[in-house]
């Protein structure tokens, strides 16, 4: 399976963010996506998730040999800032989205099972989610994604509000389930993107640019990042 | 001082003119003209920082001139006969005792003095005071300005129009010192409310108006005395505030960054802890499944502002009720009076129902503590999904409303019967009716107004001056209705003209929502 973005262009008033994204992202890879500041890392999330209309070009799945559109199914995004109704306990909400989605779920387990998985302790899964951590929030987030078993799965900045040993945890998560999925993941932490991803991609000028490892190591493969992204401020 | 002075007044007058340039680039139609380095453009900053200037000329005595004509002119117009000037002076002197104790501007937070004396580490005491003396300057030229408009209508001397200026301004020293002295013990937030203050409010208030009952004022000479001696007070005043050496120590503990307003949002995200806070846990078990489970929690979840709300409104008006049954049944001229009040009810009664229908809370509550997450999420924005909540919540909003107006309707209508009844039969059923029609009517009209036009970004900011207009012409149009019209008449109308509203309010609702409802 493949995610093919043809053309995808975006524009703010005047301001063009994504000028020409053109890229095929493959099952089972985790891409890191990494751009400067205000390059168009969440523009480019939202409008792939449909979360915002994008001006021009395509967006389409390849399967077994055969093109068709990208539909909200198909996708999963995690934001930067967790998502959750704070009116309802982690088990509710669960529970709720569960009865929704259950003819789109896939092998189901029991809600304690998916608690576990993502590490939420039997003490906070019926506590109410406003008095959840910024952290319990964001694994909440990412859990009902899991849950849900999207091919794509968008992640913003997913791992910064973990603790080290929840980051860990969520990192091994992400790649157990990268191989029947595409993940792709923007971050600004160099080190997370070296140690998770097997592609780093840049959007750099409003287009995306594949960087390859071409047997370097980590270091100057870092310094090849760096120098790239710096190459916008020089032009 | 001087400089500093010059320094923060052009820190100010930066800051109101990029404000000003910020809010034009946000305005309906004028923001397409207004090129995107706004602040970059010379001509542009220019007619900005004129129009800045201007509104401080303007608001310099704009409000001290309506404050003036409610003291000086409004007594004579709402009498209908000339007032003795004299009354309008002693109510101004307590009055002026009340806004010198809540706005001396010295301890007031704001965030020009933390940029100039937390950001620009400027000096304290200068700050303090060039801000202070530039605030009194512009209440004493302000209240000139507006006295001497005021004099062009009814005769005031020159003694008697500049008193009024310098009152204002000696009671501001004298409570600036008052305050600044306290705030050695404890630091005073000008902007936060204590007891003390609320009753020395309430007393000097009393002192204004109580009086006024029994025909007794002071007199013009008690006036000028009192203004004496509030000159020789305020001058002492001005003499510690100027030799008054703690204000670095103060303004350290005042202008903590929590005691400032710094900007809308931050005033909006207080309010939507308000709500967040209204969630009260307890634990729920339910068999029911999907959208009517959510809506189930969501109405326990919110029991005070849902359900014990309208409980509690509902035995108030019962509470009401009993008493006039009883008042009708023991007082005779209770009952006529009654009776015949409540054949020409109808009409006030949009009025009431406005009132004690809570919608508009309640939508944005609906917002904060629930939409604006779950609008996140794909499947809650399935045309389905919008649909099936906004199902579950009518009929709950409905329900909790007809609390409070089945026990009105009720009520009213059995009221009518023990206070003597009317010849016209229809009117038993045309005033429960309408009630209860009235009911439905504002819990369909604000879940409609929230899910055709959802007026909120994920900040909560609201984004659709559209839902503003209609809300406030929804207070309009009810408050309008507060005359006596024939309440038959009116009755059959509202019957009608809701069912029809309802019916294609929900037509509506049911087509344009799917696609409508999203953060803006």
């Amino acid at each position: 399976m493949k995610l093919k973005l043809e053309g995808i262009q975006k524009s703010f008033d005047s301001k063009e963010v994504l000028k020409n994204i053109t890229f095929e992202f493959e099952e089972g890879k985790i891409y890191g996506l990494l751009g400067r500041n205000g390059a168009g890392k969440t523009t480019l999330f939202n409008c792939i998730s449909e979360d915002i209309p994008y001006d021009k070009g395509e967006m389409k799945i390849i399967e077994n040999d055969q093109e068709r559109k990208l539909t909200t199914d198909d996708i999963g995004y995690v934001y930067s800032t967790p998502q959750v109704p704070d009116f309802l306990t982690g088990r509710e909400f669960l529970n709720f989205f569960i009865d929704i989605n259950r003819s789109k779920i896939s092998d189901l387990k029991s809600i304690d099972d998916y608690f576990n998985l993502v590490g939420i302790d039997p003490e906070d899964r019926d506590r109410l989610l406003k008095d959840y951590s910024h952290g319990m929030k964001n694994k909440m987030m990412m859990l009902v994604h899991i849950i849900f078993n999207p091919k794509i799965l968008l992640l913003d900045e997913p791992l910064t509000s973990f603790d080290v040993v929840a980051a860990a945890q969520m990192k091994q998560l992400l790649k157990d389930i990268s191989g029947k999925h595409i993940l792709i993941f923007s971050t600004h932490i160099m080190e997370l993107a070296l140690d998770l991803c097997d592609e780093i991609v840049l959007l750099t000028h409003g287009e995306l640019e594949r960087i390859e490892r071409d047997g370097e190591d980590r270091d100057t493969f870092e310094e090849k990042i760096i120098s790239r992204l710096k190459g916008e401020d020089d032009e | 001082m001087m400089n500093e002075f010059i320094y923060s007044f052009q820190l100010k007058n930066v800051y109101r003119t990029n404000s000003f340039l910020y809010y034009l680039k946000r305005f309906p139609l004028i923001k397409r003209v207004i090129p995107n380095d706004v602040y970059a453009k010379k001509g542009l900053k220019t007619f900005a920082k004129c129009l800045s200037f201007l509104y401080e000329f303007v608001t310099l005595f704009i409000w001290k001139l309506l404050y003036l004509y409610l003291i000086f002119m409004l007594p004579s117009m709402i009498m209908e006969t000339s007032v003795d000037p004299t009354i309008s002076f002693h109510i101004f002197f307590f009055m002026t005792l009340i806004g010198g104790l809540l706005n001396t501007s010295i301890l007031n937070p704001t965030k020009d003095k933390y940029y100039a004396i937390c950001l620009m580490r400027m000096d304290a005491k200068k700050i303090a005071l060039s801000e202070f003396l530039y605030f009194q300057f512009k209440n004493f030229i302000g209240m000139a300005i507006a006295a001497y408009l005021i004099q062009l209508f009814i005769p005031l001397d020159l003694i008697s129009c500049l008193s009024l200026s310098i009152l204002v301004v000696a009671c501001k020293f004298i409570f600036g010192a008052l305050l600044l002295k306290k705030s050695q013990k404890k630091v005073y937030n000008e902007n936060k409310g204590d007891i003390l203050k609320l009753a020395l409010c309430l007393l000097f208030l009393g002192a204004a108006f109580v009086p006024l009952f029994f025909s007794m004022y002071m007199s013009m000479s008690l006036y000028y005395i009192l203004c004496g001696i509030m000159i020789i007070f305020g001058l002492l005043a001005f003499g510690y505030l100027y030799k008054f050496d703690g204000y670095t120590a103060i303004y350290r503990e005042l202008l903590k960054p929590e005691n400032i307003i710094f900007n809308v949002t931050q005033v909006q995200k207080q309010g939507n802890k308000v709500f967040t806070d209204k969630i009260e846990y307890e634990h729920i078990t339910t068999s029911k499944k999907g959208y009517a489970y959510l809506n189930y929690l969501f109405v326990q979840r919110h029991k005070r502002l849902l359900t014990k709300t309208a409980n509690r409104i509902a035995l108030g008006s019962l509470a009401v009720i009993a008493l006039l049954i009883v008042g009708v049944a023991a007082v005779e001229p209770i009952r006529a009076g009654i009776n015949e009040y409540l054949i020409s009810f109808l009409p006030y009664s949009l009025f009431l129902m406005y009132l004690i229908n809570r919608g508009e809370s309640i939508t944005k509550a609906m917002f904060i503590n629930c939409d604006n997450a779950m609008l996140h999420y794909h499947f809650y924005r399935q045309p389905s999904a919008i649909l099936g909540m906004f199902k579950q919540r009518l009929q709950s909003l409905i329900l909790i409303n007809l609390r409070p107006a089945g026990v009105i309707a009720l009520g009213l209508t059995i009221l009518l019967a023990v206070s003597g009844g009317s010849a016209n039969l229809s009117d038993y059923v045309i005033l429960p009716v309408t009630i209860l029609c009235l009911s439905v009517f504002f819990s369909v009209h604000y879940l409609v107004l929230y899910y055709l036009l959802q007026p909120f970004n994920s900040e909560v900011e609201m984004k659709n001056p559209f839902y503003q207009v209609m809300t406030a012409l929804t207070y309009f149009i009810c408050y309008g209705f507060m005359q006596r019209i024939d309440s038959h008449y009116f009755g059959a109308w509202v019957i009608g003209l809701t069912i029809v509203y309802i019916i294609l309010a929900l037509f509506l609702t049911y087509h344009l929502a799917p696609k409508r409802f999203r953060l803006k």
